[in-house]
């Protein structure tokens, strides 16, 4: 658990030492010596005079066999003239209550990061659910992100705001409070990991793969978002596309259907990116989709927002009908004579 | 073609069957795919060819090979069927006014055409 905790205020100590009780001084220490450390040579002088007859037994006190009548001390000059500021003044009261010490936040998020960061870390995903623990029962209250406050109580559970932002988490018990900042990320890239080959069938130029997008950054999860393509038009077009399609046919057509986004950051389905069919002759030829992705938060409505790195798939074919497709840093090459 | 794939049923959906220019936007095309054997197979529902007034669509290869895809579009169990539709597809598929037959080839078989007309306004 991450603890975090306001810098307290000096805080008096009320608490008396031991040693400020008269005949319990400190091993080695000459108990009068020790009231002049405490109390201040002044206050002893006066206590002396009082009582010097007392203590020289003048006054009838009787003194012990090897007793030896104490002479007035000297000044000790390792006492300041001042009393110690440990030692408990008239005005203190050792009985009075102590102040209560200042509250403490710890964290917990509900998904771990997919590289392995601790649940207590600062940085979440957008739309990551957080537990926050106090020391103590009190108010709660979220610079974005909901709820955004919270009346009472020791636990505050939070969902990060559908956006990237710096959020300050506080929790108030009485007088005395506690912060924590937290960080909140988007998806800023995509990576694939091609999971298989499509079959094309021996005799058909073409090329395909199953792949899985990975939405980065791993240090934190996006276990609460979905991400789209968005369909788009084919770039780079030239040579045996150029020839043989015109630029809408050659259009991505995605779908542009928001699919759920794992724990993991995996996608929760597979994308499939396959071009084959093509008719002979053959000759060199690319064509690209740079393709936006956008994500959204799964509660939330309306087109999400932009992913900053787009994905490019570029698919290129040579002269023998072998095709090649990229995507994602994903790649697969197929000859026309595979299967 | 697999063996495999002689247990999947395929079916083209399409609508509104009757539309104007301007309407071409609001095309749905849809497939779907039924097996029909006794063991999961991966229906290879990117092999599926559709012709546009007899030509092949390259549009249609493009959309039914890329994009995302619920794990049943790979291994579909038996007695299941999964399906996607696509919205965006009625202004490449259908270019102009008149009469669009789309024809579905799946695994060596022609499923009856589908007849589209476009009017000019």
């Amino acid at each position: 658990m991450h603890t975090f905790a306001q810098k307290p205020k000096a805080t008096q100590q009320t608490t008396p030492a031991s040693s400020t009780v008269p005949g319990r001084a400190q091993s080695g220490l000459n108990p009068i010596h020790h009231l002049q450390r405490t109390i201040g040579n002044q206050a002893v002088q006066r206590l002396l005079e009082v009582n010097s007859a007392d203590v020289t037994g003048r006054r009838g006190l009787k003194l012990g066999k090897g007793d030896k009548p104490v002479d007035a001390p000297k000044a000790d000059p390792k006492a300041d003239p001042k009393a110690d500021p440990k030692a408990p003044k008239a005005k203190d009261k050792p009985d009075e209550p102590k102040k209560p010490a200042p509250p403490t936040i710890t964290s917990e998020t509900k998904f771990a990061a997919p590289d392995g960061t601790a649940r207590t870390r600062t940085e979440v995903g957008v739309g990551e659910m957080v537990t926050f623990t106090g020391s103590a029962g009190g108010k709660w209250t979220a610079t974005s992100g909901k709820p955004a406050t919270q009346a009472s109580g020791p636990k505050f559970e939070w969902t990060a705001p559908d956006r990237a932002n710096d959020v300050t988490i506080k929790l108030e018990v009485g007088k005395e409070s506690a912060t924590m900042k937290m960080k909140v990320l988007e998806p800023t890239e995509i990576v694939g990991v091609k999971t298989r080959n499509i079959p094309i069938g021996a005799g058909t130029a073409g090329a395909g793969m199953n792949l899985i997008f990975n939405y980065f950054p791993k240090k934190v999860s996006f276990g609460n978002v979905q991400a789209k393509e968005v369909s788009g038009p084919a770039t780079n077009i030239n040579g045996y596309f150029k020839k043989n399609f015109t630029a809408d046919e050659l259009k991505h057509n995605s779908g542009d259907t928001f699919t759920p986004i794992k724990e993991n950051n995996e996608d929760s389905v597979q994308d499939l990116a396959q071009e084959s069919g093509d008719p002979a002759p053959f000759e060199d030829g690319t064509y690209d989709w740079v393709v936006p992705n956008h994500f959204e938060v799964k509660t939330a409505a309306g087109d999400g927002k932009l992913i900053p790195k787009k994905v490019t798939q570029a698919i290129k074919i040579d002269a023998a009908g072998t095709m090649k497709i990229t995507k994602a840093t994903a790649s697969v090459e197929r000859k026309i004579t595979e299967a | 073609m697999p063996e495999t794939l002689d247990k999947i049923e395929v079916a083209l959906r399409a609508e509104p069957l009757q539309l104007t220019l301007a309407e071409r936007k609001n095309f749905k095309i849809s497939i779907a795919a039924t097996n029909r054997g006794g063991t999961t197979v991966d229906p290879e529902l990117h092999r599926a060819k559709l012709s546009v007034n007899g030509k092949e669509s390259k549009v249609w290869s493009l959309a039914i090979g890329n994009g995302k895809r619920e794990a049943k579009w790979f291994a579909l169990p038996p007695g299941e069927t999964v399906s996607l539709t696509w919205s965006a597809l009625g202004e490449s598929l259908l270019t102009g006014p008149g009469e669009f037959s789309l024809a579905l080839r799946f695994n060596e078989k022609e499923i009856p055409p589908i007849r589209v007309q476009v009017r000019p306004a």
